[in-house]
């Protein structure tokens, strides 16, 4: 059901608050530095995915686009900006969680409950989204309330991944596996490319493992076609 | 001084988190309902449950925090008994 022109820009604002809090709370517990760092590997992570996923036809956030206006106020590419800022709020919120419930235990744990937190908010945030058009999913897969496993999948891994290179690559010293024992006198210089470089590491496994979910699950596909994104081919997968 | 801003940061969190919930709450309640779903009651409901689990992680954070005080407190004081 789309809404009015005014609901997606209320919804934008919204999450800008809500980045706003999720970066203070960052900065409180880790400083500024810490902060500085999650916050740009987060954004050249979410922004390459999520723009990677709409040029190729997976979903696009056209819903309340007119001729005049884009539907939303600033665009990172193909992606709204509250998009890129709210996905690093909730990854932050679920780490900061995760962090406090979980101390000094094995990386892949934590990145699993990280991730587990993600998810849970995005089975409520996806359905959400899709019944009121800020994105609509245009590739064939199993629908769930109007959202495709693929993206469930993909969302998990998204976070499990990125938690992983921040924990072992920022919070942990690298060389040795344990926390860093003042995490604020982190020179964010030093941790910031290792970070990033473990995450081009891990990008590929990312998108070809959401990639593969994806053709696994098209013939099962419960949503009859024709898929119409505003990307067709040459980039699109299906249309 | 470390401690206390690791326990702002943890009430920012939770603070955003629950702000986050709220507007995903109001979102649900004005969608009309979800794919699959019949009607505004039926998707709230589905939202209550789904935000259980998340409810849950959070009070058990904020939980935490306090047990381990209640800990350093009890060995302060076997120390104090001890002198």
């Amino acid at each position: 059901m789309i809404l009015s022109p005014v609901y997606p820009l209320i919804v934008e604002v919204c999450f800008y608050g809500i980045f706003a809090g999720a970066l203070y709370a960052t900065m409180q517990r880790y400083g500024t530095r810490v902060s500085l760092v999650l916050l740009t590997g987060a954004t050249l992570w979410s922004t390459s995915i999520e723009n990677f996923i709409v040029l190729n036809g997976g979903y696009d956030y056209y819903g309340y686009a007119t001729r005049n206006f884009p539907g939303y106020m600033a665009w990172v590419g193909v992606v709204p900006l509250w998009i890129i800022l709210g996905w690093f709020s909730m990854t932050a919120l679920s780490y900061i969680l995760t962090d406090v419930l979980l101390p000094g235990r094995s990386p892949y744990l934590r990145s699993l409950l990280a991730a587990s937190i993600s998810l849970n908010i995005d089975l409520l945030l996806d359905p959400i989204a899709v019944s009121t058009g800020l994105w609509r999913w245009t590739h064939p897969s199993v629908y769930v309330l109007g959202v495709p496993l693929t993206n469930w999948v993909g969302w998990f891994a998204i976070v499990y991944f990125f938690v992983f290179a921040f924990d072992t690559m920022v919070i942990r010293k690298p060389m040795v596996g344990r926390p860093v024992l003042d995490i604020r006198r982190v020179e964010w210089q030093k941790a910031l490319t290792p970070f990033l470089k473990r995450l081009l590491l891990l990008a590929p496994i990312v998108l070809l493992g959401t990639l593969a979910v994806m053709m696994l699950l098209a013939p099962y596909s419960n949503l009859p076609g024709p898929y119409r994104n505003v990307f067709p081919a040459p980039f699109g997968w299906w249309s | 001084m470390h401690e206390l801003a690791e326990k702002k940061g943890l009430v920012w969190a939770s603070i955003s988190i629950l702000s986050l919930i709220l507007v995903l709450l109001i979102m649900t309640s004005i969608s009309g309902g979800f794919a699959g779903l019949s009607g505004s009651l039926q998707s709230l409901a589905y939202a209550g449950v789904v935000m259980v689990p998340i409810l849950i992680v959070v009070f058990l954070a904020f939980k935490k925090p306090i047990d381990t005080s209640k800990k350093e407190q009890k060995v302060i004081a076997g120390i104090a008994v001890r002198d």
